[in-house]
């Protein structure tokens, strides 16, 4: 019964945002072309870089498709911590509080509600890729797992982003550290180019950045095939983040709300 | 009738160390209409948010609807409603989704939700705007919305923070009406706090008056005004007159047959005295006798604004009451525009 009762308070929190994100045509339409603007920016900037020697047979969308999918994600998980800051400052967050509503609730259902957007985008990223002429070498399982892959980083990085919503309370802060690390992570990853095209130093903060691995995965999904090796690095590094950005996400979160 | 609210010896410390809440108890019957009176800063918001589960209590002992708020406070939550001091509504939302969301927050769904938002709406005078986002409402519509969501549930008692600040006359008549009606008709118990005498003289059937975090009186408006003495004398005076006569005026003032007390004013003094129409005459004799010219002498029935000066020794809001007193004449209207 109560089991029950918190999936249905998580599902009416997350159609309250859903409603808010679907009942604003300019909010969708920012979200589809900020997916969108990267995708085509990237692939027509680097377009000839696939005539370089040494540069893998698969043409730069191929290369680039995988990495995007992840700027956008990196771009979008500030969303969440946007609103419950907001939620916070305005007394709403204190609105639900006086209600019987189950406290996790309010944190998942919101998080759940990114969920679809990270799908929204990547559906429009993959499609666009498909029009262009991309191929997906292990077809639609493999795109099932890119889904999976996009959701769960998303998730992962929401924490960060909603820990220092929580901490600072402003969204001032918020947007700046979460553009901040946007960039760099963006461009010290291989989302943009393979590994041996970066300079060596780069090639080591590569090593560590978690977009790295992100984008690895994708790729290797679309242009070869599964690569046990590389998904599982890719899982344990969602599974890494997670860990770390959500136990201080809750802890911040349970202690305002008590 | 039971107690819908049992406070005793509240006490909010917040982590500066500034006390708001000191020492507070008070007991509410089911269907009261009860009401916390008292200037900015008093402790009415924190009260309210201790009660209503928001904010954890530094020490004392809270029943409500015989819950007890530390060992169940989703019992609390599922009786009550809370209609905040900020006006809280989702401005992304229509009309009609804020109250759906606040229903599902309350566990309701399916028809009775949706019979419970249209009723609201109606009531709230709502229904012509309720599928328009809510930012596109006025002050005095997200007001009446935020105080709809609060009710959607059917709560036994109902917290409303200062209900009609910033309305304008019109919006606070009515909502002063729809609480009416809601607790004597639906039997809802009402928490209310307000900073205007006038709301707590015409809603409340009881009152406490808080200041400084302390309760510095409690009753029914007419016997808070009684308590005080049956009507004031308002002595408008020059105030570069000599304190040696303004002294030996008070004095003389005070042993007055009936008087009860003489309290210094902005403008003056306020003499507190049963039947004070037979004083004015003996009063006009002892300003003649210490030779002071009063500015004006005027007779009025006791306000709340009284009951709150003599209990705290300050005004609630600063010399109304004085200063728009009628020109010098025995006239026996209420003083005191708020």
């Amino acid at each position: 019964m109560t089991a029950l009762q918190s999936l249905q308070d998580v599902w009416y929190v997350f159609g309250r945002a859903q409603s808010k994100f679907f009942g604003s045509p300019v909010r969708i339409f920012f979200q589809l072309f900020g997916a969108l603007m990267f995708l085509v920016l990237f692939t027509q900037l680097f377009s000839k870089l696939s005539d370089l020697p040494g540069f893998p047979t698969v043409g730069y969308l191929e290369i680039a498709v995988g990495g995007i999918l992840f700027i956008n994600t990196l771009n979008n998980t500030m969303q969440s911590a946007n609103a419950i800051v907001d939620e916070l400052n305005t007394g709403y967050l204190a609105n639900m509080l006086v209600t019987p509503v189950r406290r996790t609730a309010i944190l998942l259902g919101r998080v759940l509600s990114d969920g679809v957007r990270f799908v929204l985008q990547t559906t429009v990223v993959l499609g666009i890729a498909v029009l262009l002429g991309a191929t997906f070498a292990t077809g639609v399982p493999g795109i099932l797992v890119i889904y999976l892959i996009v959701v769960g980083f998303g998730v992962a990085w929401s924490g960060l982003t909603l820990t220092v919503g929580l901490a600072t309370k402003s969204n001032e802060t918020v947007a700046v550290i979460g553009t901040l690390l946007t960039f760099p992570l963006m461009f010290t990853s291989t989302a943009l180019l393979p590994v041996s095209y970066m300079p060596a130093w780069m090639q080591t903060v590569s090593e560590y950045n978690p977009i790295s691995y992100m984008a690895n995965a994708a790729r290797t999904l679309m242009v070869s095939g599964f690569d046990g090796t590389v998904l599982l690095q890719a899982f344990a590094v969602i599974g890494l983040i997670l860990l770390l950005t959500w136990s201080s996400t809750l802890w911040l979160f349970k202690r305002i709300v008590s | 009738m039971a107690d819908m609210i049992v406070v005793d010896n509240l006490v909010e410390v917040y982590a500066g160390g500034t006390k708001a809440v000191d020492g507070v108890s008070f007991r509410v019957p089911e269907g009261e209409f009860f009401g916390f009176l008292g200037p900015n800063g008093a402790g009415k918001s924190t009260t309210i948010k201790v009660l209503s589960t928001l904010l954890r209590k530094t020490s004392g002992a809270v029943t409500i609807g015989g819950q007890d708020l530390d060992r169940d406070p989703d019992g609390i939550r599922r009786i009550i409603g809370v209609q905040s001091q900020e006006t809280v509504v989702d401005g992304d939302l229509t009309g009609r989704k804020n109250l759906v969301f606040q229903g599902h927050l309350q566990r309701m769904q399916g028809p009775t939700l949706r019979r419970r938002v249209d009723e609201l709406l109606d009531l709230m005078e709502l229904r012509d705007v309720a599928d328009r986002k809510a930012k596109q409402y006025s002050g005095g519509m997200k007001r009446r919305l935020s105080l709809a969501a609060a009710l959607v549930h059917r709560p036994r008692l109902v917290f409303l923070d200062e209900p009609t600040t910033g309305l304008d006359p019109q919006s606070r008549a009515k909502v002063w009406s729809y609480l009416s009606k809601l607790n004597e008709q639906e039997g809802t118990t009402v928490f209310l706090t307000t900073q205007y005498l006038e709301e707590a003289d015409k809603l409340c059937r009881q009152l406490s008056i808080i200041d400084h975090g302390k309760i510095v009186a409690s009753g029914s408006p007419a016997d808070l005004k009684e308590e005080i003495g049956g009507e004031t004398i308002i002595l408008t005076l020059d105030p570069d007159i000599d304190p040696g006569p303004r002294g030996a005026l008070e004095v003389r003032l005070r042993a007055l047959p009936g008087v009860g007390k003489v309290v210094r004013a902005d403008s003056g003094l306020v003499v507190y005295a049963r039947q004070a129409s037979r004083l004015v005459e003996e009063i006009v004799t002892l300003f003649q006798g210490v030779g002071i010219h009063p500015e004006s002498i005027s007779l009025a029935a006791p306000t709340l604004d009284d009951v709150f000066l003599q209990k705290t020794g300050s005004r609630i809001r600063q010399g109304d009451l004085v200063s728009g007193a009628p020109p010098p004449s025995v006239s026996g209207v209420r003083g005191g525009a708020y």
